[in-house]
């Protein structure tokens, strides 16, 4: 046999098409409900849009006795029910599904890891997947440590040849606080190097989301006033008109900051304040976004009362609809402490930034379900229409819509027509809707898709998510010690009055959205 | 307004109406405010775009308006289709706006449909009405939906109003002729010019799958020895000459592997007088040193690609089958829309 070249030459311009390596997927938690929602219909799409790569299988496992037949139905369900399939195609489906296979597994049964491997090394026989392997771990955090070490111990995380690979894909949370994140990566880097270990954060994988670094970094007409001297303040509000969804023992344990804050709204931040990095690979981008955090001064526990505001939800009314309060949904504690609203303000000490305070607002059973940043830009420094009525009392917003509403507006003064000088605030409204028609791939194909190619940059590193983490801790820490007068805002509106508070104090208030 | 039966929310005007060439920008913008719905924002006018296609017949206006309009939802354009009519006598021009909307009634897509005609005396005020119509500061592609351009005083008046430039080889017929008229649009070995060409998007497939198949690391390995290759395309006679499509792939493949210089064929297949003219039906590389080799075979139904890899002493290694549907001319344009940036490999397989 000659030696394989190194390279195929046939590849080169055919990136549109997005190939990739031949590779086998093991989803673990096979039977739970981001398998069914997401990971299957995002599989489906991948397949469908020609981007998964010909020698291709999947295998699902967890504690079911699911059987091959029985996940191949779970599939065709999740497809048939899943509002993000594109292209219907049914013989696609029964073509892709003959791929697909089940392993039932006890996660923490030494012997079962020995059956999964079996079945790997047969389907990467049958499938020619050249020992490549993807593992996709769905299951509760609280198993991602054990799941890798019997993945190790089973021989299942060393590459079968030096071309081959293995990558392991984890769901947030990384951790419940900065303690737990920190073992965890230990415990993730014994058994796998760091370029094995894609940590998802699915905000990354979002269309618009990317779009911020377009915006900033193709444009040379943001840069130059994306600073202190000409931006006053940045809002981030992340929003859910939705309350907890039946997931009562997850949100107890989880509550605002770890749920959306500490990861989310952080990696906007991040986004919208990183310096641009010289590439758009893994390691540049990465480096950038983490530095960010870096520099977001800490809170001190002393500090927390005064820079950060915690709600919980009562009963209200939302979208025209009374709705409960958060201690009445089923199965939270009638005296629960748990946040479902958070504010903070928080500011990042470098030389770009200094002085600017980013105000970060999320919550549950909000009037609306928003997700947005707003750079608030100063006033014009002199306004010479001295008889002119002004609507404009202050500077121009850049707000960069995330969801649902996708796209960019700028709100500037502009003159009203007529012989007297009148000013009001206008928009320039750019929407992606209106523009590029075509639906969006999930963030899951995204993610699922950049893991296969080996492109790490969309997801999070150890050191980002512990960076993250220690940001945060001091005020989970703090809340922790303090009972607070629950519930403190009705379901339907912003949110408790000292988040008001919080930003008024600065003489300024939150976006009306 | 009406919604289109087969339940797209699918918004269209009532179709191409006449108007002065001087109140075409007017028009258009009467339309689109007539066919918006009172939901949608109220200046909402989304552009990424102008495409002018030169047709080869006035009636070839409404069936190419309608392949742009397929891909509305991806692309609000401003489409102007143009002709010059040698049958027409005269300079004047006569011009149709239509606006057709796409998508959600309160967030539509709009693209906007400008029909130009002329006599070929009348080419000067084509180009020069086109010209005063562009979507300020956007891209500018030239869809020539014609024969060989060279000599159309038409393709030289509009080629410099744009940026990029879409043809269909497959129209300027077979042989070294068609590649040769390529050649010169992108004019290699002079000025070079941005061109997009559907027949090279039609051979997508194929090189799709050659590429999957050395994938494989132990069919990768047999790459160094393989220096041979052949491709058979769908003919009805011997003496056809070679088809583009097949030159085109053979181009490509002597680019990727330069050794296969020298040791490569078409061939006209006229087993496969079923299939349309011109296509490829196989392909195959094989070695001169042992018995290695990789053989893609068409394969009628469902329509796909079926490969197979063999050892040096011949036995099988692998087979594969692909997918590989029959693209439509929207959705070849559709790839070479998205195309924003030269193609280099379609260049290297062109000067192969």
């Amino acid at each position: 046999m000659a030696v394989a070249q190194a390279v195929n030459p046939f590849h080169e311009g055919l990136q549109l098409q997005g190939m990739t390596q031949p590779v086998q997927l093991c989803i673990f938690g096979a039977s739970g409900d981001l398998t069914k929602r997401k990971l299957l219909p995002a599989i489906y799409n991948l397949v469908q849009a020609g981007l998964a790569p010909q020698a291709f299988s999947v295998l699902g496992c967890a504690r079911n006795n699911l059987g091959d037949e029985g996940f191949r139905r779970e599939f065709v369900d999740a497809v048939a029910e899943s509002s993000e399939i594109r292209v219907r195609d049914a013989d696609l489906l029964k073509q892709l599904c003959e791929q697909v296979y089940y392993v039932s597994l006890d996660f923490h049964d030494s012997a079962g890891y020995r059956t999964l491997k079996t079945k790997l090394d047969e389907l990467d026989q049958r499938y020619h997947t050249c020992g490549n392997r993807v593992f996709y771990i769905a299951t509760p955090a609280s198993l991602y440590a054990d799941i890798t070490e019997k993945l190790h111990e089973s021989g299942l995380l060393t590459p079968a040849t030096p071309q081959s690979f293995v990558r392991v894909i984890m769901e947030k949370p990384f951790g419940h606080d900065l303690a737990s994140a920190k073992t965890l990566n230990a415990e993730l880097l014994r058994f796998l190097d760091e370029s094995q270990i894609y940590r998802i954060d699915h905000y990354l994988g979002k269309e618009t989301v990317q779009n911020i670094l377009v915006l900033r970094f193709a444009n040379g007409i943001f840069e130059p006033i994306w600073n202190r001297r000409y931006v006053d303040s940045v809002q981030i509000t992340v929003a859910e008109s939705l309350g907890i969804e039946g997931r009562a023992n997850f949100y107890e344990e989880t509550g605002v900051v770890r749920d959306v804050i500490q990861n989310h709204a952080l990696q906007l931040m991040s986004l919208v304040a990183m310096e641009p990095p010289t590439t758009f690979d893994a390691r540049d981008f990465r480096d950038e976004k983490i530095r960010v955090v870096e520099a977001i001064r800490p809170i001190e526990p002393a500090d927390v009362n005064s820079v950060a505001v915690r709600g919980q939800y009562g009963p209200g009314s939302v979208e025209g609809e009374r709705v409960v309060g958060y201690r009445e949904e089923p199965g939270v504690a009638p005296d629960s402490m748990t946040p479902t609203y958070a504010a903070l303000r928080l500011f990042i000490d470098n030389w770009r930034w200094a002085g600017v305070p980013f105000y970060i607002r999320s919550g549950k059973r909000m009037p609306k379900r928003v997700t947005e940043i707003a750079m608030q830009f100063k006033e014009a420094p002199h306004l010479p229409f001295r008889k002119a009525q002004v609507e404009t009392p202050e500077g121009n917003v850049l707000s960069l819509g995330i969801q649902p509403d996708e796209g960019v507006v700028l709100k500037f003064g502009a003159k009203v027509p007529g012989p007297s000088m009148r000013i009001r605030a206008v928009e320039m409204d750019f929407g992606y809707g209106e523009t590029f028609g075509a639906e969006d791939a999930s963030p899951y194909e995204r993610l699922i898709l950049d893991c296969m190619k080996g492109d790490q940059t969309l997801f999070d590193r150890a050191d980002g998510v512990e960076a993250a983490w220690s940001l945060v801790d001091p005020v989970l820490t703090q809340w922790a010690k303090t009972p607070a007068a629950f519930p403190n805002y009705a379901a339907g509106t912003w949110g408790p009055a000292e988040a008001d508070a919080l930003v008024q104090r600065d003489g300024r208030h939150w976006r009306r959205l | 307004m009406t919604i289109s039966g087969d339940g797209a929310p699918r918004i269209q005007a009532t179709g191409l109406s006449r108007v002065a060439v001087a109140d075409i920008e007017g028009a258009l913008k009467q339309r689109r405010q007539t066919m918006l719905p009172k939901e949608a924002h109220p200046h909402a006018h989304s552009c990424v775009m102008t495409l002018i296609i030169a047709v080869e017949d006035v009636e070839d206006k409404q069936p190419v308006f309608r392949t742009v309009e397929s891909l509305a939802g991806k692309y609000p354009i401003r489409m102007i289709a143009v002709r010059a009519s040698a049958r027409q006598s005269g300079e004047e021009v006569f011009a149709w706006v239509n606006a057709a909307c796409e998508g959600e009634p309160a967030a539509p897509i709009c693209s906007e449909e400008i029909a130009m005609q002329s006599g070929i005396d009348g080419v000067e005020h084509i180009v020069s009405a086109v010209r005063g119509i562009l979507v300020p500061d956007l891209p500018v592609f030239l869809w020539w939906r014609g024969g060989t351009p060279h000599g159309d005083p038409l393709w030289h008046g509009l080629r410099s109003l744009c940026d990029r430039t879409i043809v269909d080889s497959i129209r300027f017929g077979d042989g070294a002729a068609a590649l040769d008229t390529l050649r010169r649009l992108i004019g290699i070995g002079g000025t070079r010019m941005s061109v997009r060409d559907l027949n090279w998007q039609r051979t997508a497939p194929w090189r799709a799958a050659i590429a999957t198949c050395f994938d494989d690391p132990e069919v990768l390995g047999l790459l160094p020895t393989l220096d041979r290759c052949s491709i058979i395309y769908a003919a009805g006679d011997e003496r056809d000459l070679p088809s583009a499509r097949a030159m085109l792939m053979m181009g490509w493949l002597v680019s990727r592997l330069p050794r296969l210089r020298g040791h490569a064929r078409t061939a006209p297949g006229r087993a496969w007088a079923d299939v349309e003219h011109g296509r490829v039906v196989s392909i195959t590389l094989t070695s001169s040193t042992n018995k290695a080799a990789v053989l893609l075979v068409r394969r009628p139904s469902p329509v796909g690609i079926d490969g197979e890899a063999r050892a040096t002493d011949g036995s099988q290694m692998r087979r594969w089958r692909y997918p590989a549907s029959t693209l439509s001319e929207a959705e070849l344009l559709d790839v070479c829309l998205e195309i924003l940036g030269p193609d280099p490999v379609f260049e290297a397989a062109l000067e192969a």
